[in-house]
């Protein structure tokens, strides 16, 4: 799959025109989800390693519906399953579902940085 | 954009620990002409609601998963709260489960959004809890005021009824309106009668007292000591 299929690029476009089409805010907003995913990712690797249920899902849950509203929908799925394990409780195969949502997220930032409107 | 303007939008209080999500709504309802106060978790949400002097928020979108305090606490505060209970809330999360949709609505949530937000369907609920708090707001003012006339009633029995009070009620053009201004002409006027009344009573109280003075200087100069005293006088003033 190629990057621009990391995100769903209509939602991308439904967001613009639901905040008056600013291309910088979208920069902005693009940004921001960079910031918060360095530090999602680290609480979620630590998460798996220690094994806490609740801090797993959720930091997974913020990744999630971050991602959702920026058409990373595939990335949004993965958190999701993350999520549900946290709320299971039940860690098993974390790690390699962990390793899926990271590789998932790099795609997701190639596209992103495309995707971004000059400054 | 202008205050009036503002304040007829309405203002809208966004709760989420997400950055994203609080930039994202933030500026989708910006865009809408709404103003917006921002709040990272429930504890700083109640903090904003609860502050002195802190701007009436018409409506409050709430995330449910949040640190210090979830949305379903913060709701259940809100709701609890004689204050706050009255402000619409609407839950917005990325949390799908219906257990979790219900016990919202049992909590008293206006509604329950899901993440990502779709601005159209945003926008109608928004307006629609705009309105139901804008009919209630008004209630609350008719009931204020209503009672602002039984206290008025009062105050006539109590003879201390100042018409001034229900210049607020007699500015209304509705039936209470109408029964304020007629209350208001007619205690006006029955106050205008008792203070003519009063001011007759005194004038006759001053025409008694005088009469009753003339009366006794008259039963003292009738007397005949005082008439050999006057005579006494009238011989003395003529020897000189």
């Amino acid at each position: 799959m190629s990057e621009q299929d990391a995100l769903n690029r209509a939602a991308l476009e439904n967001l613009l025109a639901a905040t008056g089409g600013d291309p910088t805010f979208l920069a902005e907003l693009i940004d921001t989800y960079f910031e918060d995913s360095a530090t999602l990712l680290p609480t979620l690797r630590d998460a798996v390693s220690t094994g806490s249920a609740e801090q797993l899902r959720r930091a997974a849950h913020t990744l999630k519906s971050n991602s959702a509203s920026l058409g990373a929908e595939d990335l949004a799925v993965l958190c999701r399953e993350l999520e549900e394990q946290g709320r299971a409780g039940a860690l098993g195969g974390a790690a390699e579902r962990l390793a899926q949502v990271e590789a998932e997220y790099e795609r997701v930032r190639r596209a992103l940085v495309a995707a971004r409107p000059a400054a | 954009m202008s205050g009036a303007t503002a304040s007829r939008r309405g203002q809208i209080l966004v709760v989420d620990d997400s950055r994203v999500n609080r930039l994202l709504l933030a500026r989708a309802l910006e865009a809408q002409d709404y103003v917006v106060a921002m709040a990272e978790h429930g504890r700083a949400a109640l903090e904003l609601l609860r502050a002195q002097g802190a701007p009436s928020f018409d409506v409050v979108l709430l995330d449910l998963l949040m640190p210090e305090m979830d949305g379903y606490q913060a709701l259940a505060e809100i709701k609890a709260d004689p204050a706050l209970r009255h402000i619409p809330v609407i839950m917005i999360s990325a949390v799908e489960e219906l257990e979790s949709v219900v016990r919202c609505l049992e909590l008293g949530a206006a509604d329950y959004l899901l993440k990502p937000f779709n601005a159209t369907l945003l926008r109608a609920r928004i307006s629609g809890s705009l309105a139901s708090k804008r009919l209630r707001d008004l209630e609350l003012e008719y009931l204020e005021q209503v009672g602002r006339l039984t206290d008025a009633a009062a105050s006539v029995e109590a003879a201390c009824f100042e018409p001034e009070t229900l210049d607020e009620v007699v500015a209304r053009r509705d039936a209470l309106g109408q029964l304020a201004r007629v209350f208001q002409r007619m205690a006006r006027e029955v106050h205008a009668r008792e203070e003519r009344l009063q001011r007759q009573v005194h004038e006759l109280r001053i025409e008694v007292d005088e009469a009753k003075r003339a009366r006794e200087v008259a039963e003292i100069t009738s007397t005949e000591y005082f008439q050999n005293l006057q005579e006494q006088a009238r011989q003395l003033r003529s020897k000189h």
